[in-house]
């Protein structure tokens, strides 16, 4: 594993920020980090990277502990949501800065700079004072920094923060491959397609807790309800009435309120509709529900209420809930 | 720490507001010097007799006095004003041969070293500065990120202060001599100076840096803990004070029975560095150091361990700046 945390808990005066996170992070792809504002990624972030001391528990990076001063975090680059710089400096002098801080040495140093601008799309910034920059090339600046010493385990949290659309297409675009040349991404992020269309594997953080890891096409398989939708919300209603409770819900996602989602296989569609239609309800629409990770994301937290653990999503494909 | 050093420089040498600060400290120290040789080398204004009789009539003395007594009185008055403004003169002459002496060489850098305290209350200002900067722009968290190992960070951080220390002394010695060959090249009026002691000179320069170095470890520390540049620079300041306050309190200023209580302002942080600085300077056989005043106590302490309490109390921050800043959370 490249990160493995175990009972990993952040308590701040004011409140607990991390509750107890068991992460066990493969090498290689991207593990997306979710989790609503609060839920504790950029703490959890901050305590991988050495910023902050673990209440309780234990983290490791490629099997060694972590803690402000490790030596693994050499091997490790980050950006962490607000990237600060001198802004006395140049883009290139911060750049060095932070190189040879790490502990490049010219004249690899400044190729790497160089090159590190060039890939975040800054090299015509390179010689501009930071204190200029706009929020975008902050992020695009910091993104260089993460990479700059070429790290095997790259956290990133939040990175298309600030970005135009050309940006976050960018750097989607970087972080694919940076993937692809095996080095492991950490991708913490509130942007749920961005993390759908990166990650191969995720885990979702809800009040200090993760709710829920694994595979992402496990997290948003067919979960074998049929979506059913009427002409009317009140069409809708009168359905749900029809079936009874327990076998289907309003659909969350759908704005209108005019969709349900019934607990069955979809080759019991004509059953259903047969059963809708003798009750007098006349539906517009049967298809398969497909889940996107917004609605996995929602359901996961806001409802998750059980303490006791995590949902494995490694046994695919079943209901998260 | 080698590769923090480096860096330390490119950071430290694209601030231009520390070389604004360095500069102004060299300035300053200039002005002074050059001020200070303008007002030993003015004469006193020669006796007006005119202008003593006219204020000795304006005075109302000799009201009441006839035109006979006054013409017997004046003559006297006169004579006894010349005289006493004549043994002035000469006084004045004496006095100021000496102190002339301080703006030649080799007595001219003694002289600059002599008010010290300005630079080192700005070396601190320049590391509080440097130090709190890191949590103002949030570039502590960028930092540690580049380089984890907090107890280097901040190794490189003050050997980074120590060597602008030293560079600043230097400079200030050169300053010093630049003046001084100024001076006697636009033929100003400068008597052979007196010698000096070389080696206690180079003694009294390395206190300098020691006693910088003690007072950039103090706030350096505050910094850390406060997490604020400006706020600890002027905490530190307060501290300083308070402690050249408390040692001045009566239950220090008593002898006999409670001679232990007696010594304990010795120990105190601006006692020490007050009585080294004198001890030494007087030592060197600098002029300007020939009226500063050595602080009483009970023990006469030896330089070597004046030093050593000097080392002591930097110890003392050192180890609070290093915990401090290895258990602390970047939350910045």
């Amino acid at each position: 594993m490249v990160i493995e945390t175990r009972g990993l808990v952040k308590e701040f005066p004011e409140a607990r920020a991390v509750a107890g996170i068991d992460l066990d992070v493969p090498a290689g792809g991207v593990y997306g980090f979710l989790g609503p504002n609060g839920a504790g990624k950029t703490t959890t972030i901050r305590i991988l990277t050495g910023l902050l001391w673990p209440t309780r528990g234990a983290a490791r990076i490629f099997g060694e502990p972590v803690e402000p001063g490790a030596p693994v975090l050499t091997r490790v680059g980050s950006l962490i949501e607000r990237p600060a710089f001198y802004p006395y400096l140049s883009a290139m002098d911060n750049l060095r800065v932070f190189g040879t801080a790490h502990g490049l040495t010219d004249p690899l140093l400044a190729g790497r700079a160089a090159e590190a601008l060039d890939r975040v799309g800054l090299a015509a910034a390179a010689r501009r004072k930071v204190g200029g920059f706009s929020t975008g090339m902050r992020q695009r600046l910091a993104l260089a920094t993460a990479l700059i010493g070429r790290p095997d385990l790259v956290v990133l949290d939040e990175p298309t923060n600030g970005l135009d659309p050309n940006g976050v297409v960018d750097v989607r675009e970087l972080i694919a491959g940076l993937a692809a040349d095996g080095t492991t991404i950490f991708l913490s992020s509130h942007v749920l397609p961005e993390v759908e269309q990166l990650s191969s594997r995720v885990a979702i953080l809800s009040e200090g807790r993760i709710v829920a890891e694994g595979p992402t096409t496990n997290l948003l398989a067919t979960d074998e309800r049929i979506a059913i939708r009427f002409d009317t919300p009140v069409e809708a209603t009168r359905a749900l009435s029809i079936l009874g409770a327990g076998r289907a819900v309003l659909d969350p996602s759908a704005p209108a309120a005019d969709t349900i989602l019934v607990n069955a296989p979809m080759r019991d569609a004509s059953r259903v509709n047969r059963e809708l239609v003798e009750g007098g309800s006349s539906p517009a629409e049967l298809r398969t529900h497909r889940r996107s990770l917004e609605s996995v994301f929602r359901e996961l937290t806001t409802e998750h209420d059980d303490p006791s653990g995590p949902v494995a999503l490694d046994a695919a494909p079943t209901p998260v809930r | 720490m080698n590769a923090l050093l480096r860096a330390d420089l490119i950071r430290l040498r694209r601030r231009l507001d520390l070389w604004f600060i360095v500069a102004g400290v060299l300035v300053l120290a200039g002005i002074s010097f050059v001020g200070g040789y303008s007002g030993d080398v003015a004469d006193p204004p020669p006796f007006d007799r005119a202008a003593f009789v006219q204020q000795t009539n304006d005075s109302g003395m000799f009201v009441g006095m006839t035109q006979a007594e006054i013409d017997a009185q004046l003559p006297l008055l006169v004579a006894d004003a010349q005289a006493a403004a004549d043994a002035g003169r000469a006084d004045h002459e004496a006095r100021q041969v000496v102190a002339l002496q301080r703006y030649g060489l080799p007595q001219a850098p003694l002289t600059l070293l002599a008010s010290s305290l300005f630079s080192i209350i700005a070396l601190a200002l320049i590391a509080s500065l440097v130090v709190g900067d890191e949590f103002r722009f949030g570039t502590l968290r960028t930092s540690l990120l580049a380089a984890s190992d907090r107890r280097r960070f901040l190794a490189a951080r003050l050997i980074s202060f120590l060597v602008l220390t030293v560079g600043l002394f230097v400079a200030l010695v050169l300053v010093a001599v630049v003046l001084s060959l100024g001076l006697t090249l636009i033929g100003a009026e400068l008597p052979p100076s007196a010698p000096i002691n070389v080696p206690a000179a180079a003694g009294l320069v390395v206190t300098d840096i020691l006693v910088a170095t003690v007072v950039i470890l103090l706030t350096t520390a505050l910094s850390l803990i406060m997490r604020s540049g400006v706020l600890a620079f002027l905490v530190g300041l307060l501290l300083l004070l308070i402690d050249v306050f408390l040692v001045q309190l009566p239950v220090f200023q008593s002898l006999g029975a409670q001679a232990a209580l007696a010594a304990v302002p010795q120990f105190s942080l601006t006692t020490a560095i007050r009585t080294l600085q004198a001890v030494l300077g007087r030592d060197t056989g600098g002029l300007a150091f020939a009226d500063l005043p050595v602080p009483g106590g009970p023990l006469n302490l030896d330089p070597v361990v004046l030093a050593g309490i000097l080392v002591a109390w930097g110890a003392v921050f050192l180890v609070v700046a290093d915990r401090r800043i290895r258990r602390m959370d970047v939350v910045e």
